[in-house]
């Protein structure tokens, strides 16, 4: 069932004196158990939208609002939303050394973070088997260490056992492998799925890399410029991909033996002079008249498969 | 520009010092009467009642005033009171002593004046019965100069030690820093005050003037070349740095061009908020009588009657001097708040 | 086909740490490189963070010097070359990774472009500015670009500002120190477009450093690839990627290939 479901998510920013829209009628949802994989170039509103969900936007800067905020199909006041932070709802960033307190162990922190997850005892053992859960092995080394000690891919895992310690039952991965180098990243996307299977848990999967997106999500949505612009099972988009700007970004992954690779000219719109039409149109090449004047609807297209685009073959 | 006159502190700060540069560039003009008139009779008179309406309740459109009226009470001191038999107007735009203009054109028209039979102390008057609203005027030609020339050939220092020191570091780092560090180790104000007694006390106006300036900005180099010798240590590894030694670029050239003014968010906000110190360390050595000396007047000096707490409570308005000092501090302390707001990285939103 | 390159037995180490107590550790950056470069081709460095990659690229570029060993640049020694002739600093370019520092904040894209060409002195006063028009749009960007702040451009226009700048003097060596790892997968798209074409047009000769091997073996016509300061291996393309040799290839490969 859908743990957590959002409608009508509008998110404002403030710039100088007045509020630019970024993300306008937005509508995500997530099974329990469930990969869901977002990918989106800068400026897409990937993260600024999952921010939003965990209500970790800066207040004075910015404006938050939902048509309806549901978990487990029960209705959540806009002002309840913080409390599931941390609870609920955890976040891991892309960077995971940054993300971690240079000042104190991982022990100290880990303990500072059990704490808010309400359990009663926290021990080295407790602690010991969640860093067991999440593939690290040299516990009592790990625990004693401070952050700038860890690999960074030891340190991801330590924020993802962070996240299942505080008994959360979403997790937020804001690009978790970007800054990992490339035979690591595959343990990650490994771990990730082994949590969503052992311990049920939601993820949601930000990247801008296509093929990691495919490998471990269940579904995948593609943002664009603050709006989602096709979604459906990860295998679906990666055998028939139907928006422009999918088949696109596709395209543009290099590739051994191709001449050129295909790209996509210009560059994405800037916030607060949003095309009147589809937010794609001047990029893209399937363009027909009606794009320029009306922002196409999300359609479900076949079974499980949501389209923003006018064009129905391509 | 805009953006610190769309800054409410910025606009306020820029409002006050633009009127206080202003009246010490065209001193002469502003003020009434000029720093040495005085009048012995007159001495220690409060400042000057402006009256629009007279004895007999008629209202004048042009203000005016009383002369003056000195009588001893038993204790011998001074009572001053109004002899309200006839109205003097205050003129505008009259003639009055003479001065130069910009220092260089001879004039005598004075914003605002009085016939010469009354005076017109706004402020009042100090001991000799000179115009204290005049004297400060003219300090303040004394005053606002000295800490922005000082803190401009500071800025030249500051920057060129801290620039060479961390571009090459090394040997050259190491015997600057500590360099750095022994004129920082003496506090300011006795440094200051050493420095000044190892010159004789009279040596004449102008020399005095170039001595505070060249004083004040040895002791506050130091500080400032730190700083941007540990911004440029940042910035010597940036990119556009490697990009200019990869074209070839000459060490010299690379720290003239690149390095330096990417310290200027830095540099611009500590030299502002560094002008009050300066202003305070000349008005502190001219209140010591290390400083410019009577008749020169600067704001500092000026505040050297008000040194005995008696005279103060008898004749209050000889504190407004400090007052003066106040205010230019204050402005340009919110200057640099100001820039700082204005340059700081995060103001930029999305 | 003739070495424009040839490196021999390179090795680079820093010194780190040294704190009051703590003796300073030296980190091995480079340990024993040696590879020839051709002329026109295009050799990708495929490396990991640590691998030394970058170190490669600044001691190339004249930016670090080698503790041992020698580089020849056409026959000559390399880092003679640097400290005498000014002139080697215009056959050999750098475009770096970052795109959010390679210019100077305070630099318009004309100030940016015309610097090298102010240093060399090979352009005639005059027709400096029709030298940097004909650069900029070399590198796909308008005339009103020219009059820009960094802080206006994107990620991937500074990037083609850069590589302008490194092309300006008509280098025969470009480095290219994992140019597009901070760009979005279509603006990465486009570099990677305009560098081919730079260097069909330009006959230059590329060390291409990335981590992704799907971008080497698109760009490159050799591949070698760098592991903890040294070669692992080293060939064409094609045969890296069928037929890898070492264990640390074969792991990159399939951590990769999804």
């Amino acid at each position: 069932m859908k743990i957590l479901e959002i409608k009508g998510l509008n998110i404002d920013f403030k710039k100088r004196k007045s509020f630019i829209n970024v993300v306008q009628g937005l509508d995500l949802d997530i099974l329990e158990s469930e990969i869901v994989g977002i990918v989106g170039e800068s400026g897409s509103g990937k993260t600024v939208s999952t921010l939003a969900l965990a209500d970790l936007l800066p207040s004075g800067n910015s404006r938050v609002s939902y048509k309806s905020y549901k978990i487990k199909a029960n209705k959540i006041d806009k002002k309840q939303i913080p409390y599931f932070r941390g609870r609920l709802i955890s976040y891991i960033f892309q960077d995971p050394i940054p993300s971690l307190d240079p000042m104190f162990t991982i022990r100290y922190q880990f303990k500072e973070i059990l704490k808010v997850g309400s359990r009663k005892e926290v021990d080295d053992k407790l602690m010991g088997k969640l860093l067991l859960d999440v593939g690290l092995k040299d516990i009592e080394r790990v625990l004693s260490s401070y952050p700038h000690q860890l690999s960074g891919g030891m340190a991801q895992r330590v924020a993802i056992a962070f996240a299942l310690g505080s008994n959360s039952k979403i997790l937020v991965a804001d690009e978790p492998t970007t800054a990992l180098d490339a035979h690591i990243k595959k343990g990650i996307l490994e771990l990730l799925k082994k949590i969503r299977d052992e311990k049920g848990l939601s993820i949601f999967f930000i990247s801008h890399d296509l093929e990691q997106t495919f490998y471990v999500a269940d579904r995948v949505y593609i943002f664009y410029a603050g709006s989602i612009m096709e979604y459906a099972k990860s295998s679906v988009i990666k055998k028939s991909p139907l928006h422009p700007y999918t088949r696109a970004l596709l395209d543009c992954v290099p590739k051994r033996g191709i001449e050129e690779l295909k790209q996509i000219g210009g560059k994405s719109p800037n916030f607060g002079d949003l095309p009147k039409g589809c937010l794609f149109y001047p990029r893209c090449s399937f363009a027909m008249d009606i794009c320029q004047k009306k922002r196409p609807p999300l359609v479900e297209v076949k079974k499980g498969h949501f389209l923003r685009c006018f064009k129905e073959k391509i | 520009m805009k953006e610190l006159l769309q800054h409410r502190r910025g606009l306020i700060a820029v409002i006050i010092l633009f009127f206080l540069y202003l009246g010490a560039i065209f001193s002469g003009f502003i003020s009434p009467y000029h720093y040495r008139s005085e009048k012995r009779l007159l001495s220690y008179a409060p400042p000057s009642k402006i009256h629009f309406f007279d004895s007999k309740g008629g209202f004048h459109l042009r203000p005016f005033l009383y002369k003056y009226t000195m009588s001893l009470d038993e204790n011998r001191k001074r009572v001053y009171g109004e002899d309200k038999s006839q109205v003097y107007p205050v003129e505008f735009f009259t003639k009055g002593d003479s001065y130069k203009l910009l220092g260089l054109f001879p004039a005598d028209i004075h914003l605002f004046g009085v016939d010469s039979e009354v005076k017109i102390y706004l402020f009042g008057s100090d001991s000799r019965g000179r115009d204290l609203f005049s004297r400060i005027i003219y300090g303040g030609r004394v005053s606002l100069s000295i800490g922005l020339i000082a803190v401009i050939i500071t800025f030249f220092i500051g920057l060129i030690v801290g620039g060479v020191a961390g571009y090459f570091g090394g040997k050259i780092d190491n015997i600057l820093m500590r360099l750095c560090e022994m004129i920082m180790l003496v506090p300011g104000f006795y440094l200051l005050l050493a420095l000044r007694s190892s010159f004789p006390p009279e040596i004449g106006t102008v020399k005095i003037y170039f001595l505070i300036i060249i004083i004040l900005s040895f002791i506050g180099w130091a500080s400032l070349a730190r700083v941007i010798r540990g911004i440029v240590l940042g910035l010597r590894e940036k990119e556009y740095v490697l990009a200019a030694r990869s074209i070839g670029l000459s060490n010299f050239k690379i720290i003239i061009k690149h390095i330096l003014p990417n310290t200027s968010s830095y540099t611009i906000i500590a030299l502002t908020l560094s002008i009050p110190s300066y202003i305070l360390g000349e008005s502190a050595l001219s209140l010591l009588g290390l400083g410019i000396q009577d008749p020169v007047p600067s704001w500092g000096n000026l505040l050297k009657d008000a040194m005995a707490i008696v005279q103060i409570k008898l004749h209050p308005w000889i504190l407004i001097p400090g007052l003066f000092i106040f205010l230019v501090v204050v402005a340009f302390n919110m200057l640099g708040d100001a820039l700082r707001d204005i340059y700081d990285p995060k103001r930029k939103i999305v | 086909m003739n070495e424009i390159l040839e490196v021999r037995n390179l090795k680079k180490s820093f010194k780190s740490g040294g704190a009051f107590l703590k003796k300073r550790s030296e980190v091995v950056a480079l340990s024993d490189i040696s590879f020839n470069l051709y002329s026109k081709e295009t050799v990708g460095v495929i490396g990991e963070s640590g691998s030394g990659k970058s170190t490669l690229a600044f001691v190339l570029a004249g930016l670090y010097q080698q503790d041992q060993g020698k580089v020849l640049f056409k026959g000559r020694d390399l880092n003679s070359l640097y400290k005498k002739d000014l002139r080697v600093r215009r056959e050999i370019q750098i475009v770096f990774q970052d795109p959010y520092n390679t210019l100077n904040p305070r630099y318009t894209v004309f100030d940016t472009l015309r610097e090298p060409l102010l240093v060399h002195n090979i352009v005639p006063r005059k027709k400096i500015k029709e030298e940097v028009v004909k650069t900029l749009d070399t590198v796909g960007l308008r005339l009103d670009y020219l009059l820009k702040y960094p802080h206006e451009l994107s990620g991937g226009e500074r990037q083609r500002i850069a590589i302008a700048r490194a092309i300006i003097l008509k280098p025969e060596l470009l480095i290219c120190d994992e140019p597009t790892s901070n760009l979005d997968l279509s603006i990465q798209a486009q570099i990677l477009n305009l560098l081919l074409s730079i260097k069909r047009k330009e006959n230059l000769s590329i060390i291409f450093i990335t981590h992704d091997i799907n971008i080497a073996s698109f760009i490159s016509d050799r591949i070698i690839v760098l592991y903890d300061g040294s070669i692992v291996e080293e060939g064409n393309s094609g045969d890296i990627l069928d037929n890898p040799q070492k264990d640390y290839t074969k792991a990159l490969l399939k951590a990769s290939l999804l």
